[in-house]
């Protein structure tokens, strides 16, 4: 069977000026695979990230998101494909509460929030469904709390719940367990266990004990390229991976 | 009494008070005060307008002041030159404003501090054909004797009845502006103001949002310059002025930016200076710009946002004395 891939790179490049951040990457990644990125500080791993959710333009190549060539399309507009995103530098609301954050989540998926004369807090299907997902994130409880009441970790649990509304098909976590305990990054493996087996998932980590427990295919990066894909065994074993990332990890 | 209560006894008398002062006005026997009341209503107004762009959606707007002018000066034109009936002139002025609001609305397209010097811009444009373009405005002389509002054979007589059309009409305005911030479109324009690189990876479109609430600004400074070119009854460029739009950005900043209250309270803090103070000091704009610098430095929410602090605070002892008590009683048992 051949379904087109939710994730399509041609010989993708983004530079800055002079220097290429991401260099020629071809990629493609099948229905429900859970991808780990690992690559050094500066390999380009948050541009890549970057160039498929649209926020950065690309200089050259193309990227096609579900079959669709999306070059030309707006971030937002790749947003409603059913891409979710988690930044690596966490990106919340932060005067609004939680509830009011993953609100806004499920009117954004929703095409929603374009009435002006009701109140957010009398559609009841909006708040019902924002409350659900706070608690799929081990949340509940805090719906009211402002973000800024919030610890690190829960930060970032509330970053993934921001990805998660919605039930995007393709989801870029950006190292969503950097700056997490010991206990906390267990945890936090388990959220991401539990994403539902068909949506395509692709991961930034740096924890190879993270890195392991999700993932089916390990992609290496170095300098802007693609230096190492495939079955993490295979990849672990490889000697220029050793070389790059895991020899002074 | 706790302290908490005693804020909250304070701030409920503060209210009836200024609902008090906002009946009575008009009978306490001297037309200034009337006017000034009204005043203060209207740029409480467009204060509000301002708002809605710098502290709900991020954004520091610097030609509110034209949205303003514009919509009086038509209102003043139709009325005085042309003999529109009032309604129509009312209705003619908002949207004035409202298709100005959607002209300059590409400013959105810029963003932080290149928005606020393509507003400058745009707004100093008003103002450049308010003093010029004579034929249209009558240029420094402004345009005079505008009537008061009538609606068939009801026309409104006096300053008095003004004053408590403007009140209503005020009031009306200011719900509705409520009502807009707590709509799910309002909650939006907060997420933009947080994180618009997350809103747009939500999937929204920040700018056409941006823009919407550009026009909706644009429109509620309307209303405020239409009840001014009836309430004044003359209309001159210093009504398209800079002065005007920084006054109205300065007003919620001073009373507590994000609320209702603030933007009123802001107004009667510098109508006041301006208007009363300037009575005996002519050194009034060194009183505004201390009040000014003294509140930013010592209360960045402004002065609703004390208030707000202090009641929290004292809320939180409250309630940690409460859990003190009952601690003590349960270790007594
Ligand atoms: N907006 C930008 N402008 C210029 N250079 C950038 C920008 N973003 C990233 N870079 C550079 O691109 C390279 C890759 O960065 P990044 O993608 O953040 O790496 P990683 O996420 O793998 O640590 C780095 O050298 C970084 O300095
Ligand atoms: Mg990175």
């Amino acid at each position: 069977m051949t379904s087109t891939p939710p994730l399509r790179l041609d010989n993708v490049t983004k530079s800055f000026g002079g220097l290429t951040a991401v260099s020629d990457v071809t990629l493609s990644v099948h229905e429900g695979e859970r991808s780990v990125i690992l690559g050094p500080n500066g390999a380009g791993k948050t541009t890549l990230f970057h160039c498929i959710t649209g926020t950065l333009p690309i200089t050259s190549g193309t990227i096609q998101i579900f079959g669709k060539n999306v070059n030309r399309m707006t971030p937002n507009a790749r947003t409603r494909l059913g891409v979710g995103r988690t930044f690596q530098i966490t990106n919340l609301f932060a005067e609004l509460t939680l509830l009011q954050n993953v609100v806004l989540a499920v009117h954004g998926r929703a095409r929603g929030a374009r009435r002006l004369f009701t109140s957010w807090q009398s559609e009841r299907h909006v708040v019902d469904q924002a409350h659900a997902e706070l608690d799929r994130v081990g949340l509940c409880g805090k719906a009211d709390l402002d973000v800024s009441e919030l610890s690190y970790g829960e930060r970032r649990q509330l970053e993934l719940a921001l990805a998660l509304v919605g039930g995007p098909r393709l989801l870029l976590l950006d190292e969503p367990c950097a700056g997490l305990s010991q206990s906390e990054r267990q945890a936090f493996t388990g959220l991401i266990r539990a994403i539902p087996s068909n949506v395509t998932t692709i991961i930034v980590e740096h924890d190879m004990d993270v890195a392991f427990a999700i993932a089916d295919r390990l992609i290496v990066m170095n300098q802007g390229a693609l230096i190492c894909d495939g079955p993490p065994e295979e990849v672990r074993n490889t000697t220029e991976v050793q070389e790059v990332y895991l020899g002074d990890a | 009494m706790s302290m908490a209560r005693a804020l909250r006894m304070f701030g409920t008398i503060a209210l009836v008070l200024a609902g008090v002062i906002l009946l009575i006005t008009p009978y306490a026997g001297n037309p200034f005060w009337t006017g000034l009341m009204a005043q203060i209503l209207i740029f409480g107004l467009l204060a509000l307008s301002v708002d809605l762009l710098m502290r709900h959606t991020g954004l520091f707007p610097m030609c509110n002041g034209a949205f303003f002018a514009v919509a009086a000066y038509t209102v003043a034109m139709l009325e005085v030159n042309y003999g529109v009936a009032s309604p129509f002139a009312a209705l003619a002025g908002i949207a004035s404003a409202g298709v100005t609001g959607m002209v300059f609305g590409v400013s959105v397209r810029a963003s932080g501090v290149y928005f606020i010097l393509v507003t400058l811009a745009l707004g100093q444009l008003v103002w450049g054909v308010s003093v010029q373009w004579t034929w249209l405005t009558g240029g420094d002389n402004g345009i005079t004797n505008v009537p008061y509002p009538s609606l068939g054979d009801m026309r409104i007589g006096s300053l008095t009845q003004m004053y408590y059309f403007v009140a209503f009409v005020v009031i009306f305005f200011t719900l509705l502006y409520r009502q807009v911030i707590r709509s799910p479109f309002g909650l939006s324009l907060n997420g933009i103001r947080d994180s618009e690189s997350r809103m747009t990876a939500l999937g929204f479109n920040v700018t056409v949002r941006k823009y919407v609430a550009f026009v909706i600004s644009s429109l509620f400074a309307g209303v405020a310059g239409v009840l001014y070119a009836y309430t004044v009854q003359f209309v001159s460029p210093a009504a398209s002025s800079l002065l005007i739009s920084v006054e109205a950005a300065l007003m919620p900043i001073l009373g507590g930016p994000g609320t209702v209250f603030g933007a009123f309270i802001g107004a009667v803090i510098i109508i006041g200076i301006r208007n009363v103070v300037s009575g005996f000091l002519s050194g009034w704009p060194i009183v505004m710009g201390l009040v000014f610098i003294i509140v930013v430095l010592f209360a960045p929410k402004g002065i609703l946002g004390i208030f707000n602090d202090l009641l929290r605070r004292s809320d939180r002892r409250d309630q940690a004395a409460d859990a003190a008590r009952k601690d003590v009683r349960e270790a007594e048992q």
